[in-house]
């Protein structure tokens, strides 16, 4: 399985500079908090979904479904015995919900998954090596953006390692299958320690072969990748913080809300 | 032409050791050459490698003394950083040398290091890439490469920064037949293009295109000079821990003039000499068919759920008891994943694998580890323990022994693979050689019929691939079945009775040793080719697998 | 506090950042499905085991390969999003604290850095410190996830402070089988990788100390179970006193 979610299409929204793509989606992440009215809310995650469809992220939706429908399920569940409102609907004792956190816990839902919508549409766009890039034009510097990517090329690897580790140990008898939690958590040791001892190992091989190639975390050095704000970019950009302001200020004159919190 | 490298007095003792790891080193390399460094594990060829880009003395610490020089610039008091447009380093293992998340932004890496503007950079990727024939591999990730294309990426990263001298230290060692083959194809074409080229090697085969060789032991350099010269004093390559050329061995030997390095010199010097005269070879080696069926796969298909590929296609295979079998192949060809099925770690998806007549499925976890043993290419990735002892305890904990049989069984597998009295040492201390035969001991103490090794050669030098493998023919003669995956023919040639060649997923060729080496035209279907010594005994006509049964077969004509 | 940005200066501080968070990563990506807690939020972390370890054994270098390590880990998921930034922070502390507090939380600490494994000393140390780092990740996350909008604040930080705890406690066999490994065989032991002078001294480590031991437990207990009522303010509040307590490490 590919662990990455880039999608490698050509679209329109694939072009943006990546600067675009981090400010954008920071952006979307704030919309999606403006309101906690179901209704506005939903309108919100129906234009994410266009936004996707658009992108042509939605196989990525379609493989996060699961994840999607919990999330949604799970806050509707749980927000309405914590956030409390004035219209009693129900109560069972010290418990009881009431019909804004109701409409309040709905709209959480929608928002979390507005979240991991607007998280997926970016990634679905943006490559490893554009996020990294994007990061450091924002300012980011250079040796924490290096060890972010470096960790990214090392996930795969690490993970492999890991497979091959767990079926080495079960070749040997051991059974992580079976047992209470505690005996369980045990058996994590003879699976941990290897991956640890193997990954370590490579500090001092990648240390080495880095300064060989002439790395100096604090040297000035040039940039393979020059990406350029184009018209678009500004565009996008001028256009989501224009859409921004101009949700916010509804809620500010009291729409979209069923409580008075964020 | 001028000195490229020239090393005056080099001694340099890590920090907190005490055995100096160089000694009074010195050595001269012109500007173009091609220098070949061998020598046993633990003889300071790293080290040595280390000390031409700076690394040593200023990333690792220690006592230095003596001067190194290239290209006139004393490297001791350059920084890393400033050595490396002029010395450029790749190492064995390639999963270490590359940190970027796409090819051709690891070769940006280094041009990018050293401050060059963008369309020089473009240009570098460009020419490089293309000069390790990874043109079309631009936008990959490193992580989805084979082991060769890693390796070669590598190695096209470091010319990226064009450094006048390329060092590669052990560059094939964790490769396949085709990733070495595709290594040292452009280690070939660097050194047509004339440029100085210091590379570690075991293989005399490669040694013998160099300009000069090396020879280290403990720390010193013992012989430099022209291969013909160095290669040829078959008692020094010996006490290096040198494998020695087979054709030159077997020449002396058998007190044959001439000094060939390579089969087809061999041949030269037989037919200018009239040494031998070549005859058909009889095949038709001996096998086990008699004897009971321990391992039955029958026709089992297996895709890998997660990739969708089909790694194995319509396998079907007995092993019967008391087998040697080498079971080998490209990387991908399915060996591993067939191996892994013997012991129940892979389920078929299609087909059944039976142990002594049951289905593998239908036996526990834990009794397999008693019955099928499978010791992993890498150590390291079983190893947990903080003792020699508990680690190769493990599986009979798991399998709730009592203390006493424990102790015994544990004892016994330590004296198998020749660790006893390292009870109570730490693992990770150990060698990897040593490392190694912990693994294999672990596994041995369940005792199992049946004991598969991945790779139980790889990273070893040749005294310890000896060693291993000789303490493998003495678990065979004490009845165990031994199934091996490997890659070194030689190995394959001298201990295995049995060997099965796989590609894409299918047997393509299953036979007696002999016999298999015999078909070297199949063997190229799977890239392979037989070892050195075989190749001369195709054109004899011998049926002979050692050195000295060959030695034998021909006084005997 | 110095140390977590003079160690960019030094490059096998950097790889042992990525290669930190490179670990938790991969551990959080292959147990992700087995048990989740809260769908797409928390689930029980087997990877937890890992970020005290680091700390002890890496400093600087576990609080931020701590923090991209799980931030890598909302990547792949597909959970990235506003609550990233929390979960960069309370993981950032999970690998800090420890480490940090070793030393400074006196008298219970006797201010040496090295770990004596064999001493029960220690082990009350190591056991009071996984409570604390872990409630103190938990106060953070959950404060930040009440206000989004996203959990409840007492369920989340009850269940992280729990789990992270159990899973230090397990680390505590992982620390026992490397350390001698790290910090002989590899000599990978933070201070030994570090010059001297880019570790400096703490400015207040006592005090620091005591008052990340207020927040974080207080933050936990009070917004979890006395006043959860106030539970948002509790958590800011709370968050500020562990925060503040950090700079003065």
């Amino acid at each position: 399985m590919n662990i990455f979610l880039y999608l490698d299409e050509n679209t329109w929204f694939h072009r943006l500079d990546s600067r675009t793509k981090i400010l954008g989606v920071l952006l979307l992440f704030c919309m999606a908090m403006v309101f906690n009215h179901p209704l506005y809310v939903a309108g919100f995650a129906l234009g994410l979904v266009w936004l996707a469809a658009a992108a042509k992220a939605l196989p990525n939706f379609w493989r996060v479904r699961y994840l999607l429908f919990l999330l949604v399920a799970f806050s509707t569940l749980l927000w309405p015995f914590f956030a409390k409102g004035p219209t009693p609907l129900w109560s069972w004792g010290r418990l009881q919900v009431s019909r804004e956190s109701l409409l309040y816990a709905i709209a959480m839902g929608l928002r979390l998954a507005s979240f991991v919508g607007a998280g997926l549409i970016f990634l679905s766009i943006t490559t490893n090596e554009e996020f990294t890039q994007g990061l450091i034009r924002l300012r980011l510097p250079y040796p924490i953006a290096f060890a972010f990517s470096t960790a990214l090329r090392l996930v795969p690897t690490f993970a492999g390692a890991g497979a091959t580790i767990v079926q080495a140990q079960i070749s040997r008898g051991l059974d992580v299958e079976s047992g209470n939690i505690f005996q369980r958590a045990g058996k994590f040791i003879p699976l941990a320690v290897p991956l640890f001892i193997y990954a370590i190992r490579h500090t001092n091989m990648l240390a080495m072969a880095l300064e060989s190639k002439g790395f100096n975390p604090g040297a000035p050095r040039t940039w393979y990748y020059d990406p350029q704000m184009r018209r678009a970019d500004y565009l996008v950009l001028a256009l989501l913080t224009a859409l921004f302001l101009g949700m916010l200020s509804l809620r500010l004159q009291g729409y979209g809300q069923v409580l008075p919190r964020l | 032409m001028g000195a490229a490298i020239s090393l005056q007095d080099l001694s340099f003792t890590y920090a907190e050791t005490t055995r100096p790891a160089l000694r009074n080193i010195n050595g001269h390399i012109e500007e173009g050459t091609f220098v070949v460094v061998m020598g046993h594990e633990g003889a300071g060829k790293s080290t040595l490698c280390y000390s031409l880009n700076a690394l040593v003395p200023r990333f690792f610490r220690g006592e230095y003394c003596g001067k190194v020089l290239v290209h006139g610039v004393e490297v001791a008091k350059a920084r890393i950083a400033e050595m490396a447009p002029r010395v450029g380093l790749v190492l064995q293992d390639f999963e270490a040398q590359l940190f970027s998340t796409s090819v051709e932004l690891e070769m940006a890496f280094g041009p990018e290091n050293l401050g060059l503007p963008r369309d020089e950079i473009e240009q570098r990727i460009d020419r490089y890439l293309r000069f390790v024939g990874l043109a079309d591999m631009r936008r990959r990730e490193p992580a989805s490469l084979s082991g060769g294309q890693k390796q070669r990426l590598a190695i096209a990263s470091v010319l990226a920064l064009e450094p006048a001298v390329l060092v590669m230290d052990e560059p094939t060692t964790d490769l396949d037949p085709i990733g070495r083959e595709e290594v040292l194809s452009v280690a070939d074409t660097l050194r047509q293009e004339r440029r100085t080229l210091l590379v570690v090697e075991q293989d005399p085969e490669v040694a013998t295109d160099a300009d000069q060789v090396w020879l280290m032991r403990e720390g010193e350099i013992v012989a430099q000079g022209p291969p013909r010269q160095v290669l040829t004093d078959l008692d020094l390559l010996e006490r290096c821990g040198v494998q020695p050329p087979p054709t030159l061995a077997l020449f002396r030997a058998l007190n044959w003039p001439g000094q060939p390095l390579t089969p087809e010199e061999a041949i030269a010097l037989i037919q200018q000499h009239g040494l031998a005269r070549p005859r058909p070879l009889k095949v038709g080696g001996q096998t086990a068919d008699g004897r009971p069926v321990i391992l039955d796969v029958q026709d089992v298909d297996y895709i890998y759920p997660a990739r969708e590929v089909e790694a194995l296609k319509g396998v079907s295979l007995q092993i019967r008891e008391g087998e040697f079998v080498a079971l080998i192949g490209q990387n991908g060809s399915g060996k591993t994943t067939l191996a892994k099925h013997l012991n129940g770690l892979l389920k078929p998806t299609r087909g059944e694998v039976l142990y002594r007549g049951r289905p593998l499925q239908e036996i526990r976890r834990t009794e397999i580890a008693h019955q099928v043993g499978y010791v992993f290419q890498n150590p390291d990735h079983q190893i947990f323990s903080n003792t020699v002892r508990e680690e190769v305890s493990f599986s009979l904990k798991m399998a709730g022994l009592d203390e006493k049989t424990i102790r015994e069984r544990v004892a016994e597998a330590l004296e198998v693979v020749g660790l006893s009295g390292y009870e109570e040492e730490v693992p990770f201390t150990l060698t990897k050689g040593e490392r190694q035969r912990v693994a294999v001991a672990s596994v041995l103490a369940a005792q199992p019929e049946v004991i598969i090794l991945d790779e139980p050669t790889t990273g070893l030098d040749y005294r310890h691939q000896r060693n291993m493998m000789e303490m493998l023919r003495a678990l065979h003669r004490r009845g165990h079945t031994v199934i091996i995956i490997t890659h070194s023919m030689w190995v394959t040639a001298e201990y295995a009775e049995r060997v099965i060649v796989m590609k894409d997923g299918q047997i393509l060729l299953d036979a007696p040793t002999r016999d298999a080496f015999a078909e070297e035209r199949i063997l190229a279907e799977a890239s392979l080719r037989p070892p050195t010594l075989l190749r001369l005994g195709n054109y004899l006509g011998t049926s002979a697998l050692t050195q000295e049964a060959m030695v034998e077969e021909l006084r005997s004509l | 506090m110095k140390p977590l940005g003079t160690m960019w200066k030094n490059t096998r501080m950097i790889i042992l950042v990525a290669v930190c968070a490179a670990i938790y990563a991969a551990a959080l990506i292959a147990f992700k499905t087995a048990i989740p807690l809260i769908p797409g939020i928390t689930e029980v972390r087997v990877a937890n085991i890992f970020p005290m370890v680091f700390s002890l054994l890496f400093g600087p270098a576990a609080a931020w390969g701590s923090a991209i390590g799980n931030l890598i880990g909302d990547i792949f998921g597909g959970t990235l999003g506003p609550g990233s930034v929390f979960g960069f922070i309370g993981n950032f502390l999970l690998g800090y604290l420890p480490y940090a507090m070793w030393t400074t939380l006196k008298p219970i600490a006797d201010g040496k850095r090295e770990l004596a494994l064999q001493n029960w000393r220690s082990w009350v140390l190591y056991i009071l410190l996984a409570l604390i780092s872990s409630a103190a990740c938990a106060v953070v996350i959950a404060t930040g996830l009440e206000a989004l909008g996203m959990v409840p604040y007492p369920i989340l930080s009850s269940i992280i402070t729990i789990n992270d705890t159990v899973g230090s406690l397990i680390g505590g066999l992982l620390l026992l089988a490397v350390y001698g490994v790290v910090r002989r065989q590899l000599r990978l032991i933070w201070w030994d990788v570090m010059d001297p002078e880019d570790i400096g001294r703490p400015r207040a480590g006592t005090l620091g100390a005591w008052l990340v031991v207020v927040g974080a437990l207080g933050g936990w207990i009070l917004g979890a179970y006395l006043l959860s009522g106030q539970a948002l303010v509790i958590g800011i509040i709370a968050s500020i006193v562990i925060l503040v307590g950090c700079f003065l490490l």
